[in-house]
């Protein structure tokens, strides 16, 4: 067993897990987790064996995905020329990936077997999520495009799954349904994308793309726009955006993995792997800073008016996202991926600890909450910690991947961008900040017999947090980014924070929780009476979501359901009309076939009888009963004979 | 018979032909009249025109036998049963039935026919020959046709036993 | 035989037609029964004839036309006591009233 081929098991393992368990799951009940558990953790143990691996080669080798680390492969099919190859690659990019994804993917799942005890469809639940965990390291493993795709729809499945878990819920059907066929429509652009790369290129693998890049010629921007835009849909980027905050119909676990850690990061993943295409475009690489850009502002001014308590964490979810986006903009791969690094730590954290939260108070309001710290302390201070790492607060980790970001922002970027984004760190810190407060601290506005979670919950929370703390440090000057080092390879690609940024992102932080404070905390009207009832149709507005479901619908979704609604009643009209059709035609046929036979076979039968009968009554005629009658005949009979035979 | 030359031959020839016509006339009352008994008696006319026809013929046994059985027991025996039975002549009872037009035909068809037929054969006539004396014919009835003699014999007995049977009341 | 054989033959012809006839349309059964010795007679007349006109000396023809008398007596006398059944039964005595065997 070579370390090569010891990457097949990473996707593998949970890939059996699903399969026993979606037999035999009922059967093992409570045990079912178990499967599940174990197999994830020996991916995870064997994604640190990967790790090992790249560090060990690491020095022969140079940037990111030029020269595979690790790397099985076989063939698959002969498409001209090129045999298609497909495989596993190990690199620091995908290991990165896989021991955030089996990680924290490991807490979330055992913080799963307590939320969701109880739940009639118990051992269903692992075995999605098994099914989950496969799709989404066979995505992050690939070594080409078609694999990569493979893993892409798997992971979009199983987000459907997820989030209409608990399907008796229409909202929650619904919603995966949205989820599902919004990311579809991003998917549309990658397929395009991969075809365009396949007939130009003819070659699907993720091998020397700066070359590929050149061969793509004048498609090349167009090429790198349509993976974009099946990033965005992944991604929840604006305009596909829309999925994301209904998503949090399914389970709070889900939410946690698949809709702040880990699905959501693949398009950020797949921009990152594809950088090299973007690069030579700059028009393709503004493209992409626009809308992270855009859609972080977007959903930042969205989450501070969101009352659900999970809504609150979506849009934040989404704002963070564009964060990403917005780094990878600027050509620099590290910006995008330290953040998501970090982003999954805290924002699993926050959403697990928002889910220990309604499982204790089952609802999810924040505006009935209030005080929860003193009967639920874990979660409260793990939920604190994360909610500061994500303002932004050193030496927490969410400020140095922001750190990160801005930097490179503020060096490759037009200044506007740099106002956003710090527009967007000021939100962050007052969203979040509020969020916290109206759910933990203050008075209780609802009587409540909510109680700390039990252990199998706390636990992760406590674990995560750690993470949350400590693991921006690997990208911290203060280690001497040894994250960039394994990531990125050289120096010539990082820049060192100015210290004005630094000091300056600190402050809009701190501002943005104290203004929260004092509107939440301390009770203060922050505006005056007259500009604030001026607002308030802005503020309408905003908590509205900017009323894009509604203008979806209405351009979008009725004159589709219109069309569908046509096409099945042409359907049914000539399909069921065909078949009523054959049908009354058989009907109509036999009804003919017993006419005939009635009339004509019957008919016949009866006449033969009945003309019997005739003939019999014609001759009955002769027996008058009259001797005289008979007389006369037998003469006239007699003379006519005698007629002829003379 | 005697002889019959000369201006007696046109007179017997002229009988005959009367006798005949009466014969004739006779059998068509007996045919057609309404009123019974006198079809009793146009039979009766033509029975004995018959036997005096037979007399031309020089059968003169037969024509006696012809008039003491068919006229005196056979005729008698018609006119018993038609006092015993019907209205003698009622005008409302129709007296041909529905088929006369067509016994009409037929008869006319097979006189007509039968009657050219017999007239225009060529018959093998042997005339003047003796005429059978008595005895003879009583010999004849006892030897060669003995046999249908004695049956004639049995069948009147049977036909006695049958009508008396036929006819008799029905025992109460 | 100074009457020649055909006259005689025409004579029994007609007897036999009208006997005939009067034995198919006449309704009372009396007179059919009378038509029946009409027709007997006429039969009876051919034997003679053709008897005198053929010289038999054993006298044959009048033998049989004996015989035929006799039976034509017999019959007679069967018909009368039927009709004189049936007349008490039925009260009739037409032909064609009497269809029992109609079919």
């Amino acid at each position: 067993m070579t370390p090569e081929k010891m990457l097949l098991f990473i996707p593998l393992l949970p890939l059996v897990s699903f399969s026993i368990l979606i037999f035999f799951g009922r059967r093992l009940g409570k045990a079912a987790p178990l499967v599940s558990l174990i197999a994830l953790l020996g991916s995870f143990l064997l994604s640190l064996f990967q790790l090992w691996t790249v560090l060990v080669e690491l020095p022969k080798c140079q940037i990111l995905g030029d020269q595979p680390y690790s790397h099985v492969f076989w063939s698959w099919l002969r498409l001209g020329e090129h045999p298609l190859r497909m495989g596993f690659l190990a690199d620091p990019l995908s290991v990165t990936m896989c021991l955030v994804v089996t990680g924290i993917g490991w807490l979330i799942m055992l913080y799963s077997t307590g939320y969701m005890h109880g739940d009639p469809r118990y051992s269903r639940f692992f075995a999605y999520l098994s099914l989950f965990f496969c799709a989404m390291l066979t995505l992050v493993l690939a070594d080409n495009f078609l694999l990569l795709y493979i893993g892409w729809e798997g992971v979009g499945l199983c987000s459907y799954l997820l989030i209409s878990f608990w399907f008796e819920k229409p909202a929650a059907a619904n919603a995966g349904k949205k989820a599902f066929l919004t990311t579809r429509v991003g998917d549309l652009g990658l397929l395009g994308a991969i075809l365009l790369i396949s007939k130009l290129t003819g070659d699907l693998s993720f091998a020397n793309l700066p070359g590929r890049a050149i061969l793509l010629g004048h498609w090349a921007p167009l090429v790198a726009v349509l993976i974009f835009w099946g990033a965005a849909g992944k991604s929840a980027q604006f305009p596909l955006h829309v999925w994301l905050p209904d998503a949090m119909e399914g389970p709070t676990p889900v939410s946690a993995l698949i809709h702040a850690a880990t699905m959501v990061a693949a398009g950020v993943y797949l921009v990152a792997r594809t950088l090299p295409l973007f690069l030579p475009n700059p028009q393709a690489l503004a493209l992409v800073a626009t809308i992270g850009a855009f859609t972080s502002l977007f959903a930042a001014t969205i989450a501070c008016t969101q009352t659900d308590l999970k809504r609150v964490l979506a849009y934040s979810t989404l704002s963070q996202l564009g964060l990403m986006m917005l780094g990878l903009g600027t050509g620099s791969p590290f910006a995008g991926m330290f953040h998501l690094v970090t982003h999954a730590w805290f924002k699993a954290l926050l959403f697990l600890g928002a889910g220990s939260v309604i499982h204790a108070v089952h609802h999810q309001e924040i505006t009935r909450m209030g005080g929860l710290w003193r009967k639920m302390p874990v979660t409260a201070g793990t939920f604190v910690l994360a909610a500061v790492a994500m303002a932004g607060i050193p030496p927490l980790s969410g400020f140095w991947s922001k750190e990160e970001i801005l930097t490179a922002v503020s060096r490759s970027l037009p200044p506007q961008f740099l106002a956003i984004a710090m527009t967007v760190s000021f939100l962050t810190a007052f969203y979040i900040t509020r969020a916290v407060w109206l759910t933990f601290f203050g008075k209780p506005r609802e009587e409540s017999h909510a109680h700390e979670s039990p252990a199998v919950m706390t636990v992760p929370l406590l674990i995560l947090a750690i993470g949350a703390v400590a693991i921006g440090l690997l990208g911290s000057p203060w280690l001497g980014h040894p994250l960039q080092h394994f990531l990125v390879g050289n120096e010539t690609l990082h820049h060192e924070a100015p210290h004005w940024l630094e000091t300056a992102s600190v402050l809009i932080a701190s501002a943005g929780i104290a203004l929260a404070f004092v509107r939440y905390g301390l009770g203060w009207q922050l505006l005056p009476e007259g500009l604030r009832v001026s607002l308030r149709p802005l503020v309408r507005l905003v908590a509205g979501k900017y009323f894009v479901d509604e203008i979806y619908e209405a351009i979008l979704l009725r004159p589709v359901r219109w069309i569908a609604g046509r096409a099945f009643s042409f359907d049914a009209g000539v399909v069921d009309g065909a078949v009523n059709g054959a049908g009354s035609a058989g009907l109509s046929l036999s009804r003919l076939k017993r006419w005939v036979d009635e009339r004509i076979v019957d008919g016949a039968v009866n006449g033969a009888a009945v003309s019997i009968g005739l003939a019999g009554g014609a001759a009955r005629l002769l027996q008058t009963g009259l001797v005289q009658n008979y007389l006369l005949i037998a003469l006239g009979g007699a003379l006519a004979i005698f007629f002829i035979l003379r | 018979m005697p002889q019959i030359v000369g201006p007696f031959e046109l007179a017997a020839k002229a009988a005959f032909y009367i006798v005949a016509a009466g014969t004739l006339a006779g059998a068509w009352a007996a045919v057609a009249a309404r009123n019974l008994f006198r079809a009793a008696l146009g039979l009766a006319v033509a029975l004995f025109g018959v036997a005096i026809l037979y007399l031309f013929l020089e059968a003169e046994f037969l024509a006696v036998a012809q008039i003491l059985v068919y006229v005196g027991a056979i005729l008698t025996l018609l006119v018993f049963g038609v006092m015993l039975t019907s209205r003698i002549a009622d005008p409302a009872v129709p007296r041909w039935n529905r088929q006369v037009w067509a016994a009409l035909a037929l008869a006319a068809v097979l006189g007509l026919g039968l009657a050219h037929l017999l007239a225009h054969a060529p018959w093998a006539v042997h005339a003047d020959s003796a005429p059978v004396k008595l005895p003879v014919l009583g010999k004849t009835i006892l030897s060669t046709y003995l046999l249908p003699f004695e049956l004639l014999s049995v069948l009147l007995l049977g036909a006695l036993v049958g009508a008396i049977f036929i006819a008799r009341k029905d025992p109460e | 035989m100074i009457i020649p054989l055909p006259h005689v033959l025409v004579v029994s012809a007609a007897l036999f037609a009208l006997g005939v006839f009067g034995a198919l349309s006449r309704r009372n059964a009396i007179g059919i029964l009378m038509s029946i010795e009409l027709i007997l007679n006429s039969a009876n007349l051919n034997f003679i004839a053709f008897g005198r006109a053929w010289g038999t000396t054993d006298g044959a023809p009048q033998v049989l036309a004996l015989i035929v008398i006799g039976i034509a007596a017999a019959g007679a006398v069967v018909g009368l006591a039927l009709v004189l059944a049936i007349y008490r039964h039925r009260q009739t005595i037409s032909a064609d009233e009497i269809k029992l065997l109609k079919g």
